[in-house]
């Protein structure tokens, strides 16, 4: 049956038309070339117009977890984030035939993310402020939490938690970067700086002082020095 | 897929795993993703032969958004489209998944696919246009026919929650 999701090592190599501010970006393993990301998205716009699908369900594999934790960092639901993601698949097809240049596909995805978890976060606090204004509302039960639960939070290793505290402990902007950018790889940040509205100069510099700020924070926690 | 993380930074592993287990990405959600695009696809596909639109019968919803999808576990549903239609009955099988019978008019053999998230199966139907799919499981479902000779468009059914 599987048609989907197949793993496989094989990995589309041509047909990319390189930018210059790519280039430094490829990195060589064995002497392998290994794409970037933005090079296998720009791939996947590039093979779907011309019908092949296969490097766009790689892509869809590898980058759904990134789609998914920049929408989650938000604040979007988990029920409605898993809506958005799939919606942002959906216009990115939609999209694919008229996308000018695919080298930006990868910014395209997380731009589009973005501001369709803001808008659902719209739509969703206006249900709720609806839904309070009603009398003797009785299905409402406060905000929904982005946070773990008392259950997740009791699975979690005493690494973990120290670590979650910290991570909560940095500014939001920051907090999102890290975790935006744990889930991508060392290409993507310029496209991940811009999609969070940093300015493409402060990148390197951005990404390095959130990175710092966490190690700070951490160096000054106890309990990430017995374990860290 | 990990190949992408080779040279990450300890630290941003740590995060990693850290929002792996405190927030994962759902399962499924990329089948879901995929099989919603595949959908789109097939009925672009369609809308380029202009059969886009199928007819549905009051039984089956229209939306594809799930909550407004209606949920069909036995009996007999059917689609048409000029000049096309399809009736598929549904049933248990022994395994207690679900059994599809179906039949095409007008009478030729056509290729049947059953699309679900993470699955695609394709069957021929006899030259009397009926077919048989065994051991469905139950979640979102599409159906797409196109006659083995390649006379006419590809029609396909909405999404139904079998």
């Amino acid at each position: 049956m599987g048609m989907v999701v197949a793993e496989t090592d094989t990995r589309p190599c041509s047909g990319v038309s390189r930018t210059r501010e790519n280039q430094g970006a490829m990195s060589t393993d064995g002497g392998a070339v290994q794409l970037t990301l933005g090079d296998r998205a720009a791939l996947a716009v590039e093979a779907y117009r011309m019908g092949v699908t296969d490097p766009f369900t790689e892509v869809v594999t590898e980058i759904t977890p990134v789609l998914w934790h920049l929408v989650r960092a938000q604040n979007v639901p988990r029920e409605l984030a898993e809506d958005v993601v799939q919606g942002v698949w959906l216009a990115f097809v939609r999209n694919a035939a008229t996308l000018r240049d695919p080298q930006g596909a990868l910014k395209w995805l997380l731009v589009t993310a973005r501001r369709a978890a803001w808008e659902a976060v719209r739509k969703h606090r206006e249900a709720e402020r609806r839904a309070e204004a009603l009398p003797e509302d009785e299905v409402h039960g406060g905000p929904p939490s982005t946070e773990p639960g008392p259950e997740d939070a009791l699975l979690l290793s005493e690494r973990d938690r120290v670590l979650w505290r910290n991570v909560r402990a940095l500014p939001e902007r920051c907090q999102e970067i890290v975790r935006i950018m744990a889930f991508a790889d060392r290409a993507s940040y310029k496209d991940i700086a811009e999609a969070t509205g940093m300015g493409v100069t402060s990148v390197g510099a951005t990404r390095g002082r959130c990175l710092d700020k966490l190690r700070t924070l951490l160096a000054s926690d106890e309990g990430w020095g017995s374990h860290g | 897929m990990a190949e992408h993380f080779e040279g990450q930074e300890p630290l941003l592993q740590d995060v990693r795993g850290l929002f792996r287990r405190v927030d994962p990405v759902p399962d499924g959600l990329v089948e879901m993703s995929l099989f919603a695009v595949m959908i789109e696809q097939l009925h672009a596909e369609a809308g380029t032969v202009e059969l886009e639109h199928v007819e549905t019968p009051e039984l089956v919803a229209r939306s594809n958004e799930a909550s407004e999808r209606e949920i069909v576990r036995t009996g007999t549903i059917t689609f048409a489209c000029e000049p096309v239609t399809v009736m598929i009955n549904l049933s248990e099988s022994p395994t207690g998944m679900l059994c599809v019978d179906g039949w095409v008019a007008p009478a030729a053999q056509y290729r049947v696919e059953l699309y679900q998230p993470g699955a695609r199966v394709t069957v021929d139907s006899d030259e009397d246009g009926g077919f048989v799919l065994l051991d469905v499981p139950e979640g979102p479902s599409c159906l797409a026919l196109r006659r083995v000779d390649g006379e006419g468009p590809t029609v396909c059914t909405p999404v139904i929650e079998l």
